[in-house]
């Protein structure tokens, strides 16, 4: 059984379908890419599988249960974790605490043994600022730790994002365009990272990205998707063969002819 | 407050709190004393209301209708509640000053705040629930449509005095009783700080922050963002009505035309000039705008009275122009802090 299953879903808003009739399964442990050209739907999909929006029709399965339609904590809670193609950080908070937002939904004692300070939240305290401090230096911002998050700069706050989705502790995690404003450095040094969260955490990704250079190297099952419909599926090597795939992204040269 | 130091000082300070309770009164200036006391309760309105438009982002402008439910709530209970339960109290409800009104005004000032507090949490749950799930500023809509609402409903009932106001029932014969001193104020005062403070630098708070900065953001990483958001307005709303309980029983007379639209913006004002989500800023501000119109009634006359709001528009729009974070912006003042900016120039 697949980890994440989407089945005949559809999204429309009003007359407009953005999602048309998805099938997708992403396998445990796979390292999974979504293409297609602007406007394709890839965000919505995203959209559609955090609980941002609920599936006009189809169902959408993780982990062997149905989670179409619930709210976007629950399924964070239920292990998709997300980043957001506009970066969505906790501004003002620092670098550190952006993480520890998303480990205290886990480790919360709640808000009576805060105000009093008992030695079960004194204990919580000190183990996310544990845990916190070792994602930082995962995605190397332990330097910036103290630092308020927006004052970042872009490359790095995509990193934080990265950290603070890892921090709910996904089976999943969705990557919304992560190579997106790097230079060439530092896509390489995602693309490492990327690669080291699957073998070393065991975490599934699933990623939109523009930079095809990323997600040729570093995703081994590529879905493209047009006009809200999967064209094509496959790895790296048949998706860059497949004639579907260059019509979409190049059109046709029969078309451009006559 | 786990380890033994801590008892310790939280008895110490209730002992120093208990004794200026008693001292005060005596040696202090009659309406040197009023300010202190209205100060102490402007601190506890405007801390509460900091978690619910400081930390948690949301923007409520009806604080004063919770308020009034504490008050009136409250002396209801006192003045209903004599014959059966607080018949120790004079019918009069001048208990005096002194060690003994202490004991004696003990038990109905704790039952009338919790029942106060509580009806205030009840009612900002109802009104909370439905607005808070939504995003953007229906919250302030609502809140400001519930102060009409209590203002009617006191209005047009007589058993809390209606339109006259409230001070007692003549036909029982039973004033509300002058239970609030400045133990109660000023002990309440510090347990609202104590948890606005707690609850900032831990991991719970954080919930609370991270809805006021992204609340998308925050729901992807499993924050349940409308119970939190009526965590906050519940939690608020109890102090508020804590708040009203207070000012009832030291006033012994309330008018449902204090609690209107105006006090609720005061408590916003106190709590913007002070910096949203800064506790400290709240504390220093809500002192200041208590402090300051009754000295400068005191010292310019009466007719200040009437230049009092142009003066906080004024100040208002001052501060949005030079420092439209507030005083504190969303930073605290700490002794640590200060203690770093004394000693760095000396390491250096």
């Amino acid at each position: 059984m697949a980890l994440l299953e989407l089945t005949k879903v559809v999204k429309r808003f009003g007359g407009l379908t953005a999602v048309n009739d998805v099938n997708l399964a992403i396998e445990e442990g796979s390292l999974c890419g979504l293409i297609g050209p602007n406007g394709a739907g890839k965000t919505t999909v995203f959209n559609l599988l955090t609980g941002v929006y609920a599936p006009t029709e189809g169902d959408i399965r993780f982990n062997g249960t149905s989670i179409a339609g619930w709210k976007p904590y629950r399924i964070s809670r239920a292990g998709i974790g997300r980043t957001f193609q506009n970066i969505r950080l906790f501004g003002e908070l620092s670098v550190i605490d952006n993480v520890r937002t998303a480990l205290s939904v886990n480790d919360d004692p709640g808000i009576l043994h805060a105000f009093l300070r008992t030695p079960k939240w004194e204990q919580r305290e000190q183990s996310t600022v544990k845990e916190a401090e070792r994602l930082l230096e995962l995605l190397d911002l332990s330097d910036v730790a103290k630092e308020q998050s927006n004052s970042l700069p872009y490359g790095r706050q995509r990193r934080l994002e990265i950290a603070r989705a890892l921090a709910t502790r996904p089976k999943l995690l969705l990557l919304d365009e992560p190579a997106a404003g790097m230079n060439p450095q530092e896509s390489a040094d995602l693309m490492h990272l990327i690669r080291r969260l699957r073998d070393e955490f065991g975490v599934t990704i699933l990623l939109i990205e523009h930079d095809m250079n990323v997600v040729m190297q570093v995703c081994e099952q590529i879905t493209v998707l047009v006009y809200g419909q999967p064209i094509a599926s496959g790895t790296p090597a048949d998706i860059q063969a497949n004639p579907k795939v260059i019509e979409a992204y190049l059109g046709t040269t029969s078309e451009d002819a006559s | 407050m786990t380890k033994p130091i801590n008892y310790v000082i939280a008895l110490a300070i209730l002992g120093v709190l208990a004794t200026l309770s008693v001292i005060l009164p005596i040696y202090m200036d009659d309406l040197v004393y009023r300010v202190l006391m209205l100060s102490g309760i402007a601190v506890i309105m405007a801390v509460s209301l900091n978690l619910i438009n400081g930390f948690t982002g949301q923007f409520s402008i009806g604080h004063a209708g919770f308020q009034a439910v504490g008050a009136y709530v409250g002396a209801a209970l006192t003045v209903y509640g004599h014959n059966d339960i607080f018949g120790h109290l004079p019918k009069d409800g001048q208990i005096g000053t002194g060690w003994m009104s202490l004991a004696v005004g003990a038990g109905p000032m704790l039952a009338s705040m919790l029942a106060g507090g509580l009806a205030a949490a009840l009612i900002g749950y109802i009104v909370g629930l439905p607005s808070l799930r939504l995003r953007g500023d229906y919250l302030a809509i609502v809140t400001l449509g519930f102060g009409e609402i209590i203002r009617v409903i006191v209005e047009n009932n007589d058993s809390v005095g209606g339109p006259r106001g409230f001070s007692g029932n003549l036909d029982i014969g039973v004033s509300v009783p002058a239970i609030t001193n400045f133990f109660w104020v000023f002990g309440v005062a510090i347990v609202v700080i104590l948890f606005a403070r707690n609850l900032r630098f831990s991991i719970s708070g954080l919930q609370y922050l991270a809805v006021r900065e992204d609340e998308v953001a925050a729901q992807a990483v499993g924050i349940d963002t409308t119970r939190t958001k009526v965590n906050a307005f519940v939690i608020g709303s109890f102090f508020a009505g804590v708040g009203g309980s207070l000012f009832a029983h030291y006033e012994q007379t309330i008018l449902i035309s204090s609690f209107n639209f105006v006090r609720s913006f005061d408590f916003v004002t106190i709590v913007v000039l002070g910096g949203l989500g800064s506790v400290t800023g709240s504390i220093i501000s809500a002192l200041v705008l208590t402090a300051l119109p009754e000295i400068l009634r005191s010292s310019l006359g009466a007719q200040f009275n009437q230049y009092r709001l142009v003066s906080y528009a004024l100040l208002l729009i001052v501060m949005m122009l030079v420092r439209p974070q507030g005083i504190f912006g969303r930073g605290e003042l700490s002794f640590a802090k200060l203690r770093n900016k004394f000693k760095k120039p000396a390491t250096q």
